[in-house]
């Protein structure tokens, strides 16, 4: 494994390799965090360094039954075992859009307040179940147009409750958000996955397809994605269809009449790879530590992941 | 029919300009409920944890506005305690006028200051832990401050408040994830928390430690006993949870239940015999409790298979199944002996021996009745007070918080099994109808109700005295405004603020028990009020509703429509002038015109008139020497029997309704209209066939022709008259004042005007 990555890091191959070695992480995304003997065993083979954990969703408070608050955490992650002391832990709290909107039209004091408890709550939920220093802690929302005056607003208020306690912010970018130059975060995630049209019938692979990425990284260079980290998928699923071509639902990636199954695919990660610009200093992300999904994936498959650059062939 | 009627009166009260603030509201004994195995939904257990503490702050600090303490200690914000306790700048102005914080002050009760003062510190810093933002963990704010509180409060050292402080200190453990101190704190303050208020609710916060620490078989243990697990009504649960609490409350929904559906069988079969279904089950988990050993309250499943026999139509069965029930606590002994005495009542000969059991029975449940209205709390008796009928002691649907009134209701006076019916068919009417009134009347009396009070001495005309069934022609007994056609209201009723329901006095049971016997009976109930024969008398007498007037007015109508006028007479000549003119008497009808339009003015005595008038024409013809005027007094009389059950019913009854005419006479599942009206009744029957008889008859006792052109003019048949009786000088009266036909069919005579 230690091999592989050095091949990664310009030890191996024909040409030069100028990428500064990335950082590796991986997202956990379940409501429950108790990773299997595997799935920890796996983060030590590929030397883990950074956990996303989504700590909790924050949703529009009407939803849940709060008239008095305008959004509030849900789907807490329940922690059977405590976060890994070795790795830095990265917290993530999703937030959807119907916060966001939610948010529409409150006071600065209303926001303000809200960005302290969602600081206060972080802290209080790593501290808990980690103990370490919290060095950046990311928000993933899919703002739209209409969402994202508001988002940016939350997110100005949240940083600078963790730039006082010594913590960055960092935030996904979806594609189709690359080339927004106010994004506030202190660094962004570009998300290289959900790329297609998942309910399409005639989508080859919505997880990940470059000629779904290729038109919007036109124009991006290198300094468009300076701060950038990026994350790729290493999951995938079956999307069902009816008799019509209708989507039915997302399940399991195995075969089955009019089910499409997907995987983010290695091959197709390197060729996004071929056509994104130079990287510094990053960190390469994986969604997401599952043991069913990461056993569809060999280690070479992982590790050409984690490269910041693809490997020769 | 029940439900007709509650819609129609609901009805008209929507359309009614001049519908009062409380409308009519019909409640029948079936309404009530005698399956009873707790007291109120909520169990004594489970009255509210407030009202307690507030009375134990009441006691124990020596000042008894209840308000105050509940003022201060619950609407008292942590800036008002903290100002109280000497931490604080400021408190509000309210708080600093309230009578129980300055008498703590002025006491210089530091401890219970203290005390309150963390209690609200402890509330305030829970009320930011139930914030959706608050994540339970050691190191948030919130659970810093609790960790703080809870040292502090263990710290110090109670003495007048011991229970008081070891609660908050197991409260406080708890919200600060301590859960073993919570533990530790338990088994060692739990000897000085039996007895108290707190020991359920601290007993609460130890199981759920116990619940997060993993043990949670003992926590379980805990919720068992004080049933909070989900126990349902069958066998599984019988097995599992032999002695579950909540075994008595399911048993009183599903009694309640059947009850609600015995009460409501007119809606159809499918509910009966899902109640039915639901009778049967209950009896066979019952007999299962009655075989497990480990079953201890056997007496409430015997009860409770004896009430489902009951409603099967099996009393000798439930009485065989009560006669073992022993045990159980004081309520249910109480529900135990009701029920005996209803299961008794139809199962027993009724006798000397029964009837004084019975006296005695009722004397009880009237003794209960009196206790259980001196335990409710103030508010309700307020409430009961001044409400008419039955709200605040009994609805529909719901337990009322007298079961003795309930009670006594469905035992003696009930449509179907009801008491009093069966001891009036045994011969023992007058003291059925003592118990009736004691039945309805007497809650009045007990709790001095300012609105009965009101209705049985206001000068205003009263409401609801007369039922009428409204899809007959004569008129309405339902005000509307827009209506001109008001022949039964009441006077005054056109004004709408000036009259009054009264949908008690002539619609409970009372009344319609008495509609079904006679008038000698209720004669006799009468001269027991007046003069008591013995001790039960008097006391039933002293418990009952014995105005001269209602009665003496009863009594008389009733004489009306056995056709004793001369004692109608003697009975309606009491009835007060006032009184007459309140409830409607005056329906201006005359009751011996052919004609319904011709009114009568006699505006206070229409009943005493009638009754005096028929009595003189009843001794006209029979002793009249003249042939003639003893032929045309057998007329009169017919016309005014006739009208007095038909178009001036009123005058026999109190109802009039169709319904009556498919030949029901009965008091089951009827609305009061239907139960007291006369149409169908014998009375009617009979009154019928004597007036087809003495019309007959009257003619052939008749000896002149002018008498016969009178009979024949009397009648209305003018064309008789002038073709059979031409010469006499009655016909040639009409031809001098009738020149056309049609002056002579507006000149049709009128009764008055014949002799």
């Amino acid at each position: 494994m230690a091999a592989l990555t050095m091949a990664a890091c310009g030890g191996g191959g024909n040409e030069p390799q100028t990428d500064v070695c990335a950082h590796r992480g991986i997202y956990h995304w379940k409501t429950t965090y108790n990773p299997t003997a595997w799935e920890q065993n796996w983060m030590q083979e590929h030397d883990i360094e950074r956990l996303y954990v989504k700590l909790f969703e924050v949703d529009a408070g009407s939803k849940h039954g709060y008239d008095d608050w305008r959004m509030v955490p849900v789907a807490t992650t329940r922690f059977e075992q405590p976060l890994p002391k070795e790795t830095e832990v990265v917290p993530v709290v999703y937030i959807t859009v119907d916060a966001i909107r939610a948010m529409n039209g409150s006071d600065y004091y209303d926001m303000e307040r809200l960005a302290e408890l969602l600081v206060e709550r972080i802290y209080a939920m790593t501290e808990e179940h980690w103990g370490g220093e919290v060095k950046e802690v990311q928000l993933d929302c899919d703002w739209t147009a209409s969402t994202r005056h508001d988002f940016f607003r939350l997110c100005k208020l949240v940083k600078d409750c963790l730039n006082e306690r010594g913590a960055t912010l960092s935030g996904t970018v979806r594609l189709h958000q690359l080339k927004d130059e106010e994004i506030p975060f202190d660094r962004k995630l570009l998300m290289c996955y959900n790329t297609g049209r998942l309910q399409d019938f005639k989508t080859i692979n919505s997880i990940l397809n470059h000629d779904d990425v290729d038109p919007y990284l036109r124009g991006v260079d290198s300094s468009t994605l300076r701060g950038y980290d990026i994350a790729w998928p290493a999951y995938g699923w079956g999307v069902q269809f009816d008799k019509q071509g209708h989507f039915v639902q997302l399940s399991k990636p195995e075969e089955r009449a009019y089910r499409r199954i997907e995987w983010g695919e290695p091959e197709e990660v390197r060729i996004v790879k071929q056509h994104l610009p130079q990287m510094h200093d990053n960190t390469v992300v994986l969604y997401h530590l599952d043991e069913e999904n990461l056993k569809h994936y060999s280690d070479e498959d992982i590790e050409e992941m984690y490269s910041p650059r693809p490997a020769a062939r | 029919m029940k439900i007709l009627k509650r819609c129609i009166a609901l009805g008209l009260l929507l359309v009614s300009h001049a519908a009062m603030a409380c409308g009519p509201y019909y409640y029948f004994p079936s309404d009530y409920r005698l399956y009873r195995i707790i007291p109120t939904w909520k169990s004594a257990a489970e009255e509210s944890f407030a009202g307690k503490n507030i009375s134990l702050w009441a006691k124990q600090t020596g000042f008894a506005d209840n308000k105050a303490i509940e003022a201060a200690i619950y609407n008292g914000t942590l800036a008002d305690w903290e100002w109280m306790a000497g931490n604080g700048d400021e408190a509000s102005e309210w708080f600093k006028g309230n009578g129980f914080a300055k008498h703590l002050k002025e006491n210089g009760d530091a401890e219970a200051i203290e005390l309150l003062y963390r209690s609200k510190l402890y509330e305030n810093i829970r009320d930011q832990m139930r914030s959706p933002w608050h994540y339970n963990s050691r190191i948030s704010n919130e659970n810093e401050q609790m960790q703080a509180l809870y040292k502090e409060v263990a710290t110090s050292t109670p003495k007048r408040h011991a229970a008081r402080h070891h609660f908050l200190m197991i409260k406080c453990a708890w919200a600060a994830n301590e859960d073993n101190a919570v533990l530790d704190a338990w088994q060692k303050q739990k000897g000085q928390l039996r007895g108290t208020i707190f020991y359920d609710e601290a007993e609460d916060y130890v199981a759920r430690s116990l619940t997060r620490l993993g043990r949670k078989a003992e926590a379980e243990a805990i919720y068992l006993r004080q049933g909070k697990l989900p126990v349902q009504l069958d066998a599984t649960s019988l097995r599992i949870y032999p002695n579950s609490a909540q075994f008595s409350g399911l048993l009183q929904e599903a009694l309640s239940n059947i009850e609600r559906g015995r009460a409501a069988k007119t809606y159809g079969d499918d509910y009966e015999r899902e109640h039915r279904a639901s009778a049967q089950k209950i009896i066979v988990l019952s007999q299962q409790a009655m075989a497990t050993p480990s079953v201890s309250n056997k007496a409430m499943w015997r009860y409770a298979a004896a009430c489902c026999l009951d409603y099967l139509g099996r009393p000798a069965e439930a009485l065989a199944m009560l006669s073992d029930a022993e045990g159980g606590d004081a309520f249910l002994r109480k529900s135990i002996r009701a029920l005996t005495l209803h299961l008794r009542g139809q199962v027993d000969t009724i006798d000397d021996a029964f009837v004084d059991y019975a006296v005695g029975e009722v004397q009880w449940l009237t003794a209960e009745m009196q206790r259980e209205y001196s335990a409710m709390p103030n508010d309700v008796k307020q409430l009961v007070a001044h409400t008419i009928g039955t709200l605040g002691w009994d609805c529909t649907g719901q337990l009322g918080q007298c079961f003795a009134l309930s009670a006594m209701q469905r035992i003696l006076i009930d449509d179907e099994t009801g008491l009093c019916y069966r001891m009036a068919a045994s011969g023992y009417g007058v003291r059925a109808l003592q118990m009736a009134n004691v039945a309805c009347n007497y809650v009045y009396k007990m709790t001095d109700n300012k609105a009965m009070k009101k209705l049985r001495t206001s000068t205003d005309s009263i409401y609801y005295c007369y039922y009428y069934d409204r899809t007959r022609d004569c008129g309405y007994l339902y005000h509307f405004a827009s209506r001109a056609d008001t022949t039964v209201l009441p006077d005054g009723a056109h004004s709408p603020h000036a009259y009054l329901f009264n949908n008690n006095d002539y619609s409970n049971s009372l009344f319609f028990l008495a509609d079904t016997m006679c008038a000698a009976t209720l004669e006799q109930y009468r001269q027991r009020m007046l003069h008591p024969q013995d001790k039960t008398d008097r006391w039933m007498n002293a418990h009952s509703y014995t105005d001269g007037d209602y009665w003496q007015d009863i009594i008389g109508t009733h004489y009306l429509r056995e056709r004793n006028y001369a004692a109608a007479a003697a009975h309606l000549r009491h009835v007060s002038p006032e009184y007459q003119r309140r409830m409607n008497l005056r329906c201006r009808i005359d009751p011996f015109s052919i004609d319904r339009t011709k009114r009568s003015h006699d505006s206070t005595h229409y009943k005493l008139h009638f009754a005096q008038r028929m009595d003189s024409l009843q001794h006209a013809m029979l002793h009249d020497p003249n042939a003639d005027r003893r032929g045309l007094a057998m007329l009169e009389y017919s016309i005014g029997l006739e009208n007095s059950f038909d178009m001036c019913w009123w005058l026999t009854s109190y109802g009039k309704s169709v319904y009556a005419e498919s030949g029901v006479w009965a008091k089951k599942y009827l609305s009061p209209e239907c139960r007291v009206s006369i149409e169908g009744s014998p009375y009617k029957h009979r009154a019928d066939a004597a007036v087809r008889l003495l019309r007959g008859k009257a003619l052939r006792t008749l000896r002149t022709d002018d008498a016969r052109a009178r009979y024949y003019a009397r009648l209305g048949q003018l064309a008789t008259v002038m073709k059979r009786y031409a010469d006499t000088p009655t016909a040639q009266h009409y031809a001098l004042v009738c020149d056309t036909w049609q002056q002579y069919r507006k000149a049709q005579p009128t009764g008055s005007s014949t002799n």
